[in-house]
C-alpha cells in the first residue's frame, strides 16, 4: 500500500528530533493543514455522531422509503407526523340493564374499561382530535394501538375489540365510493384492527389466556384493513389497494380524525358453548393510539430504500471510517515494522531468510479471492475481513523497513551502542526503531485510504458485512439498490463524497510527511 | 559476481518461491475449509458445489466418479495434495465443476474481454502519465505541477471502481432521468468482441468508453506521481547539476541526461503492472459488468469452482513470477549500476 521510495540522510534524523520539531516542521505546509482540517471534521462528524443524530445507522422505516432531504423538497411534500390519541370518552353504551359498565379515563393517556355483569353490551369508546396536515395526501399511514383485556373471574365472558378510524366530515357526508360495480362502500371509515378476526383461528388461545398486545397497521392493506366487516372479505380482496386509506383519511389539510373502539360484551350462563358464571366481569385498558404518517421528505439526508435515516448512517459511517481506517492501517504497518526490523537487523541470517521467504510467499496471494475464500468458509464480518487484510497488506511496509534496517545497523553509532553491551533488543527499540518512525507514520495515514476504499469495494461485491455501519455499505447498498435507478442524489453522494473527501485528507498529510521524510523531495 | 551466477541464484530463489506458493494455495482453498467443515464432508465446499451440479438431470450421476476425478475420496495428505501439484504445475486443470467446460477453454473465452480492456488501459495511464510526470517535473512549484500533483494524488486514492460508478451515474442513469436519453449504456448487456460486424463493434466501443475513462482516470495518477519524483530526484543529482553548470539549456539536459535514467525504473514498474492484466480488476469488472477472467473467477469463487479457482491462482503466480524475474533481467541489462553491484 505505501509506496514510498525512502532514503534519509543524516541531516533529516538531525532536525526531526522531537515530536513538537516534527509538527512544527509538517504545519508550515498549507497542504498538510488542509489534510489535517478534513480529518478533523470527520473525526468530529464521527466523535459526535451520538449527539448529532436522533437515530442509529440500524433503524429503518423512519420516514417513507426514498424520502428526500426536506430542504430539498418542496413545502407540501408530506414529512413525517407523529400524533398521538390520548383522551377517550365514552361515546355509546347499549345493552342490557344488568351490565354494570365502569369507565374511566387513565392519567398517562388512555382509557379503563370494566364491565361486570350477565347478558350484552355494545361500549363504543371514541377519541377525536384535529389533525393539523399542511401537506399533500401521503402514501400511507401506519397506526399502532395496545389494548390489554383480561377476565377478572375465572370463567370468562365473550368479548370483541374493534378498532377503527374514520374522518368525521365524510362520515356526516355520509359519503360513499364505488370500487367495483355493484359494490359501494361508505368513504372515510376504517377499521384497522378487528379481535375476533384475528383470534378466530387461535380461539382458545386466547379464551384461557388474558389478551395483551400491540397491534400495528399501515393503511392501506388489503387483510386488515376491511373496509365494513359486513362486505365478504374474498370481493374485496384486490380491490381493496386501490383505495388509499391515508388520502382518504387526511382528505383536507387539518382533518378531524376520530378513533373508534367497539367492545363487545356478551355474558349468558345459559349458555352452554361459551360458560360463563354470573359474576363474570372484563377489564379493557386501550392505550393512546399513535398514528404515523411517513413523510416523503425527511431529515437533513433524506432515507433510503429502506427508510433508514442517511444522515445518521453517514455520521456513523465517518466514525468508522476514521476509527477502522487508522486502527487497521496501524496494525498493518505494525506488523510489517516488527517483521521489517527483525529481518534487517539480522540480516543475512536464517532468520532474515524465513521472514524474507514469507514476505514473498504472502506478495503472492491475492488479497481479493482470499477475502471471498474466507467470506465463504467463515462467514461475512468485519473483522474477518479486516483481519484479513492485516494479515496479507504488511509485506510492502516490511520491505521497505528491512532495508532501512539493513543499513542502519552496520552505522557508527549502533557499533558503538553494542561495543558497550548493549543487547538486540536494545538496539532495535532504542536506536534503529525510532529512526523509522517519520516513515511509520507516514505510512500509516498513506494506507487508510486503501483501507477504507477496500472496505467498500468488498461491500460493493457482496462479501462485505451486511451490518457494517460504513459508507462502503452505503455505496454498495445505493447501486445494488435502487438508489441510481430512482436518483437519490441524497443517498448516493454522501457515502463517495465522504470517502474521497477523507482519502484526500489523509492523502494530504502523507504528500506533506513525504516530503519530510523524503529529503531528495525537498527544495 | 558474475550476471550468470546472479541469475541462476535468482532463478533457484523464484521457483522455491513458486513451488511454496502453490502449495500455499492448497492450504487455503482446499485445507481450510475441510479444517473449518470439521469433518463433515457435507461442509466440504468441493462436494457441495458438485452436489450443486448433480441437481442437473444431465449430471445425476456423476458425483462418485467426479470424486474420484479430484481425488476427493483420498486423503488430504498426501493423495489429494500430490495430485493438486502434478495438475496444477503441468497446467492440467481439467473440467470446471460449475460450467462442466475445460477450464483452459472456459479462460480462453474471456481472454479476448480482459486482453482487449486492459490492454488499452496499461498503455494509456503509462503514455499519458510519462508524459505529464515529466511536465510536472519541469514546472516544480509552479501552478501547473501543484495541479498534476494534486490530480495524480486524487486518481491515486480514489478507487477506479468508484470512478466508474460515479460515471454512470452521471452519463447514464442521469441523462436518462432528466432528458430520456443514455450518454454511455447501462452495465446490463455485455458486447460480443467482433470486429467484423460494424454495428457490434460500434456498441463494443460504446459499452467500453465508459470503462476505459474510469480506468484512464484512476490508473494515470500514480504513473505521473512516480514519473515525477524520479525526474526530480535525477534533475537534483550531481551528473545533471555538472550539465546544467556547462551551461547546457534545461530542456537539453532532461532530454538528453534525465530522460534516460527514467527509463530503467519505469520498464521495471512495467514489469510488474503485466501480470496485473491477467488478473484485471475484480471490483471494477463486476461493477462494469466485463466478463473478463476477473469476473470468471469471482463466479468461481461464489460456485467454489476448485478447478477454476486453482487455475486463476495457478495463472496469476506463474505470471507474476516470469515478469518478477523478467523485472529482474531488464534491471541487470539496463542499469549498469545494478550491474555492477551484483
Amino acid at each position: 500500500m505505501a509506496r514510498a521510495r525512502i532514503r534519509t540522510t543524516t541531516a533529516v534524523r538531525e532536525k526531526i528530533r522531537s515530536l513538537r520539531d516534527f509538527l512544527s516542521i509538517l504545519f508550515k505546509k498549507k497542504s498538510a493543514i488542509a489534510g489535517v482540517t478534513i480529518v478533523v471534521f470527520f473525526t468530529l462528524l464521527g466523535g459526535l455522531a451520538d449527539y448529532i443524530t436522533e437515530y442509529s445507522y440500524r433503524d429503518t422505516a423512519i420516514a417513507a422509503d426514498f424520502a428526500m432531504p426536506s430542504w430539498a423538497a418542496p413545502p407540501d411534500v408530506p414529512r413525517n407526523v407523529d400524533f398521538y390519541f390520548k383522551t377517550f370518552k365514552l361515546l355509546e353504551k347499549k345493552g342490557d340493564e344488568t351490565v354494570e359498565v365502569e369507565y374511566r379515563q387513565l392519567e398517562e393517556g388512555g382509557a379503563e374499561v370494566i364491565i361486570t355483569g350477565t347478558g350484552e353490551a355494545n361500549i363504543v369508546l371514541a377519541s377525536e382530535e384535529l389533525l393539523e396536515y399542511p401537506y399533500r395526501p401521503a402514501k400511507s399511514l401506519y397506526l399502532e394501538s395496545h389494548i390489554t383485556a383480561i377476565n377478572i373471574t375465572e370463567n370468562i365472558a365473550w368479548y370483541n375489540i374493534k378498532f377503527a378510524i374514520e374522518n368525521i366530515d365524510l362520515v356526516e357526508q355520509n359519503a360513499t365510493l364505488e370500487i367495483a360495480e355493484g359494490i359501494v362502500i361508505p368513504r372515510g371509515f376504517y377499521v384497522f384492527y378487528d379481535e375476533i378476526g384475528q383470534r378466530i383461528f387461535t380461539l382458545y388461545q386466547y379464551l384461557n389466556e388474558p389478551l395483551n398486545r400491540s397491534i400495528a397497521a399501515t393503511l392501506p392493506n388489503p387483510i386488515l384493513n376491511r373496509i365494513q366487516p359486513y362486505v365478504d372479505i374474498k370481493t374485496m380482496e384486490g380491490l381493496i389497494e386501490g383505495v388509499n386509506a391515508a388520502k382518504e383519511l387526511v382528505l383536507e389539510k387539518d382533518t378531524r380524525l376520530r378513533i373508534l373502539v367497539n367492545i363487545t360484551y356478551y355474558c349468558n350462563p345459559m349458555d352452554f358453548m361459551i360458560r360463563c358464571p354470573e359474576n363474570a366481569s372484563l377489564r379493557v385498558v386501550v392505550k393512546p393510539v399513535h398514528l404515523f404518517i411517513k413523510g416523503d421528505a425527511h431529515g437533513i439526508l433524506g432515507t433510503n430504500y429502506m427508510g433508514a435515516d442517511v444522515w445518521a448512517q453517514f455520521v456513523y459511517g465517518a466514525r468508522s471510517a476514521v476509527v477502522l481506517g487508522l486502527a487497521v492501517s496501524t496494525a498493518i504497518v505494525i506488523l510489517g515494522l516488527a517483521v521489517g526490523l527483525i529481518a534487517g537487523y539480522k540480516l543475512g541470517t536464517l532468520t532474515d531468510h524465513a521472514l524474507t521467504f514469507t514476505i514473498d510467499l504472502v506478495y503472492f496471494i491475492p488479497l481479493l479471492p482470499m477475502v471471498m475464500v474466507v467470506g465463504i468458509v467463515f462467514g461475512r464480518s468485519l473483522y474477518i475481513i479486516y483481519a484479513v487484510l492485516i494479515l496479507l497488506a504488511w509485506p510492502g511496509v516490511a520491505r521497505t523497513v528491512r532495508h532501512w534496517t539493513s543499513t542502519l545497523r552496520s552505522s557508527l553509532y549502533v557499533e558503538a551502542a553494542r561495543a558497550i553491551g548493549a543487547g538486540d533488543l536494545w538496539i532495535l527499540t532504542r536506536h534503529i526503531a525510532p529512526q523509522v518512525i517519520p516513515y511509520v507514520v507516514y505510512s500509516i495515514v498513506m494506507s487508510v485510504p486503501g483501507v477504507i476504499a477496500f472496505e467498500a469495494g468488498i461491500q460493493l461485491i457482496g462479501f462485505g458485512d451486511p451490518e457494517a455501519p460504513t459508507w462502503g455499505r452505503m455505496i454498495s447498498e445505493s447501486y445494488w439498490g435502487g438508489g441510481f435507478l430512482n436518483n437519490a442524489w441524497w443517498w448516493i453522494m454522501p457515502p463517495i463524497l465522504g470517502l474521497v473527501g477523507i482519502s484526500i485528507g489523509f492523502a494530504l498529510i502523507g504528500l506533506a510527511l513525504d516530503e519530510i521524510v523524503n529529503p531528495r523531495l525537498r527544495r | 559476481m558474475s550476471i550468470s551466477s546472479h541469475l541462476a541464484k535468482l532463478g533457484v530463489r523464484m521457483i522455491v518461491t513458486y513451488l511454496a506458493v502453490i502449495a500455499s494455495y492448497f492450504i487455503i482453498i482446499r485445507v481450510l475449509p475441510v479444517l473449518a467443515a470439521g469433518g463433515n464432508p457435507l461442509a466440504d465446499p468441493v462436494i457441495a458445489a458438485l452436489r450443486r451440479t448433480a441437481e442437473d438431470p444431465r449430471f445425476n450421476l456423476w458425483i462418485e466418479e467426479a470424486m474420484k476425478r479430484f481425488g476427493l475420496d483420498r486423503p488430504l495428505f498426501p493423495d489429494q495434495f500430490i495430485l493438486y501439484m502434478k495438475n496444477t504445475l503441468s497446467f492440467n486443470f481439467g473440467i470446471s465443476i460449475f460450467t462442466q467446460r475445460p477450464v483452459l477453454s472456459e479462460i480462453a473465452v474471456r481472454l479476448p474481454y480482459t486482453l482487449s480492456l486492459y490492454t488499452i488501459l496499461t498503455i494509456l495511464p503509462i503514455t499519458i502519465g510519462y508524459y505529464l510526470g515529466i511536465v510536472s517535473a519541469q514546472h516544480r512549484g509552479k501552478k501547473l505541477d501543484a495541479a498534476l500533483t494534486q490530480g495524480a494524488i486524487i486518481s491515486y486514492i480514489v478507487p477506479s471502481w468508484l470512478i466508474l460508478l460515479l460515471i454512470y451515474y452521471f452519463l447514464a442513469y442521469l441523462p436518462k432521468r432528466l432528458w430520456g436519453i443514455y450518454i454511455f449504456p447501462l452495465p446490463v448487456k455485455p458486447p460480443s468482441i467482433e470486429v467484423a460486424d460494424i454495428e457490434a463493434f460500434k456498441y463494443l466501443l460504446w459499452y467500453m468508453t465508459p470503462l476505459i475513462m474510469a480506468g484512464t482516470l484512476a490508473w494515470t495518477g500514480p504513473w505521473i506521481y512516480f514519473i515525477r519524483q524520479i525526474v526530480i530526484s535525477e534533475l537534483g543529482s550531481d551528473y545533471s547539476m555538472v550539465a546544467l553548470a556547462k551551461g547546457g539549456a534545461p530542456r537539453y539536459v532532461l532530454r538528453k541526461h534525465v530522460v534516460p535514467n527514467v527509463r530503467p525504473p519505469l520498464m521495471v514498474q512495467l514489469a510488474y503492472a503485466v501480470p496485473g492484466i491477467f488478473g484485471g480488476a475484480l471490483i471494477f469488472e463486476i461493477v462494469g459488468n466485463w466478463p473478463g477472467i476477473a469476473y470468471f473467477s469471482y463466479q468461481a469463487f461464489l460456485n467454489w469452482d476448485f478447478p477454476v479457482m486453482t487455475a486463476f491462482f495457478a495463472i496469476s503466480a506463474t505470471l507474476i513470477v516470469v515478469s518478477l524475474f523478467v523485472a529482474e533481467l531488464l534491471l541487470l541489462l539496463l542499469d549498469p549500476k545494478a550491474r555492477a553491484k551484483g
